[in-house]
């Protein structure tokens, strides 16, 4: 037995315990903008940050508290914000960390609109960054600079697939002495603890798996606690005193948890991107069954893999845990349980086929999301990656023919068979 | 703030404000393998309360240098220099757990520099267990865990906090992590070897208070409880479903059962 609860308990338990007035077992949702001070003093001490509590919905409220303590928990951090969506999350370590003259390595595998704020919207605010190849190790060593905040990378990268050797990644950040953060929407904690590799912040989308019920869209930074800002002086929004809260160092008062504080203290005070009380409990409930639902995308995905090789409509199948996929050993290693449930295909006869493929399913829905308990296809060239230029498409693994796939929980005959028809369909559009 | 003791950086929490002339002193002692961050819940409610606020790093604790101290008795040794060095006459000690160890050591040696202590989660004595010694000499990550793990009630366990979207469990675990490799077994054998506490507890001559926790499995309430009747002018609050931990797990109760005692003179 471990020291701690489980994850498939934390899933359920984590972050809360029943309020001693009614005893209200599910997590209460507090749908309120702002709390009652109990006297002048209590007013003061909130915002000194002397003690905890709740002060206004913007920066905390008990319902998303809930929230961030259980991703806290189940991802084995020591601290955890919740936020309006995944882009808030990447944007708020994105601020809090990097300042104007300052620099970021990425990988260059990642969704897009990660890459469009790294790429074209935080260079306007004088942050570059660099991005590479996820298996280009020596280049992510190479393009560390003197100025270099952090490394940003996803674990399995959006759409290619690609699995990133992030204990590789990890040892090159560690030697610069910055710090590693990573978007870990589509592995969940369920199949990788980033913390456990080393990784120090990590981002969700919680829109996606970790809610898993495509009813609430939001996000969540989880401080891993385990890197010592103190060390240099290249994180000086943590380690200089503070422009308020009389000149507060973070580091110096709250040590692993610095970054945390100042994402409250700033990144939610002035920016201002807080969850509703009302998705943070949606959300939780999605959590509640991740466990039991990720079983059941891992073992759909893995039918569907075999079924789509079978299938003579099908020109390539890509997924990590394929022999044939570049990452197939990084995969083994990293994601035992699972390498996730996207997968990505070609169909025969290119644009056209895939369009009437994709208008043609029934079961499956078309849309922009992934990760829902219902099964998703998408054809990425034409919709989330039309902003991406070609040549970063062709960086990121993308062909024009791709379906993206992203596997739920049906019965996975009635996926198959929706899958047959569909390619009937899209047989005859190009007969 | 920072300072030097012995030739070693010292560090030590004012709680976030400048020391005012004139205002009482509160110095935070925190216990084995811990660091001033377990008072962060305190150091800033009683330095914007009114009080001159210093949560100690014992040396080779988060980010003082130095060697951690072999002794309970060395380390009230060293609270004494830092009390003379910042020129602090006299102040209130509040000591969690080995903190509290160093309170009666230093009350016993300088009566006349302690004016109360506040006992936090504590006992007259720490018989550590040599097995969780012998795991903290040779594999110190296993130790900290078990640690933690022991450390922290079952609110805690179950990830609930007053300060929004933290960990009990991380927090704890990374905490130790910032301490020199080898100052948790240092601290728990100081424990161990401290064996007079009850003898002098029955001496102490200053007000005391005792805020014990009724799940504490790391200094079980029955032991904290033979420390409190042992002083002769002491107040005594147990929480019964607080942990070890309880400057982090019940924070608002016991900066409560703090101010209250303070304003009872
Ligand atoms: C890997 C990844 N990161 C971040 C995001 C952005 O999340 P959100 O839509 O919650 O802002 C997405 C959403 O598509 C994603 O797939």
């Amino acid at each position: 037995m471990s020291d701690f609860y489980d994850i498939d308990t934390m899933a359920l338990h984590a972050g809360h315990v029943p309020d001693k007035e009614f005893g209200s077992r599910a997590v209460p949702i507090h749908q309120t903008t702002s709390y009652m001070f109990k006297d002048s003093r209590h007013a003061a001490a909130l915002y000194n940050m002397e003690e905890g509590g709740h002060l206004y919905t913007r920066i905390s409220n008990p319902t998303v508290a809930v929230l961030e303590q259980r991703v806290a928990a189940m991802e084995g951090g020591v601290a955890c914000t919740a936020c309006a969506s995944g882009m808030a999350a990447l944007h708020l370590v994105t601020t809090m960390l990097a300042s104007a003259g300052d620099h970021i390595v990425s990988t260059a595998q990642l969704y897009g609109a990660n890459i469009n704020l790294l790429k074209n919207t935080m260079p306007r605010f004088g942050v570059e960054t660099s991005f590479v190849h996820g298996r280009d190790l020596d280049g992510i060593r190479k393009a560390i600079k003197e100025n270099t905040k952090f490394v940003f990378c996803e674990l399995i990268g959006n759409p290619g697939l690609d699995v990133l050797d992030i204990d590789a990644v990890v040892k090159i950040a560690d030697e610069a002495g910055i710090p590693v953060v990573m978007d870990a929407t589509f592995c969940t904690p369920y199949l990788f603890k980033p913390i456990d590799h080393g990784v120090s912040v990590i981002t969700h989308s919680l829109t996606k798996w970790m809610g898993g019920h495509g009813v609430a869209i939001g996000g969540a930074v989880v401080d891993g606690g385990n890197f010592n800002w103190g060390k240099s002086d290249k994180f000086p929004t943590l380690t200089a005193p503070h422009y308020a809260l009389d000149g507060i160092v973070f580091w110096e008062e709250y040590g692993p948890a610095a970054l945390t504080m100042r994402i409250r203290a700033e990144g939610m005070y002035n920016f201002g991107p807080s969850l509703s009380p009302m998705n943070a409990f949606h959300l939780l409930q999605g959590i509640e069954t991740l466990p039991l639902r990720m079983e059941k995308h891992i073992s759909n995905a893995r039918a569907m893999v075999e079924y789509l090789k079978g299938h003579e409509m099908v020109s390539w199948v890509k997924h990590p845990e394929l022999p044939d996929h570049p990452d197939h050993e990084t995969a083994k290693r990293l994601l035992p349980k699972g390498a996730g449930s996207m997968i990505g295909f070609g169909v025969k006869g290119g644009r056209e086929a895939g369009a009437a493929f994709i208008e043609n399913v029934q079961v499956a829905s078309h849309l922009a999301n992934v990760g829902d308990a219902k099964t998703l296809v998408i054809h990425p060239a034409s919709t989330t990656h039309s902003h991406i230029s070609a040549e970063d498409m062709k960086a990121g693994g993308l062909t024009e023919d791709m379906i993206r796939l992203s596997v739920g929980l049906e019965s996975i005959d009635d996926l198959k068979a929706d899958f047959n028809q569909a390619f009937r369909s899209a047989a005859r559009a190009v007969a | 703030m920072k300072f030097r003791i012995n030739g070693a950086q010292v560090y030590a929490s004012t709680g976030g404000r400048e020391h005012v002339d004139g205002q009482p002193w509160l110095i935070f002692l925190h216990g084995a393998g811990a660091s001033h961050l377990v008072w962060s819940q305190q150091s800033r409610s009683f330095a914007y309360g009114g009080f001159n606020v210093l949560a100690l790093d014992f040396p080779g604790h988060n980010l003082s240098e130095g060697v951690p101290l072999p002794s309970v008795e060395k380390q009230a040794e060293w609270l004494k220099a830092v009390m003379d060095h910042i020129g602090v006459a006299t102040a209130t000690l509040v000591g969690h757990s080995q903190g509290g160890l160093v309170s009666l050591a230093m009350a016993d040696k300088y009566p006349e520099k302690v004016e109360r202590i506040v006992f936090v989660a504590t006992a007259a004595a720490i018989p550590v267990n040599e097995k969780l010694i012998e795991t903290a000499e040779t594999s110190e990550p296993v130790a900290k865990s078990s640690m933690t793990a022991w450390g922290l009630g079952p609110d805690a366990h179950h990830f609930e906090n007053s300060v929004p979207g933290f960990s009990q469990v991380g927090n704890g675990l990374r905490t130790m992590d910032l301490n020199q490799e080898g100052a948790l077994p240092a601290d728990l054998k100081a424990c161990a070897a401290f064996e007079n506490g009850l003898e002098i507890a029955g001496r102490i001559s200053c007000p005391t208070l005792c805020v014990l926790a009724g799940k504490d499995r790391m200094t079980p309430l029955k032991f904290g409880k033979k420390l409190a009747e042992a002083l002769p002018d002491n107040r005594l609050h147990v929480l019964e479903h607080s942990g070890h931990t309880i400057p982090g797990e019940a924070p608002l109760e016991l900066n409560q059962f703090m101010r209250d005692f303070f304003n009872k003179e």
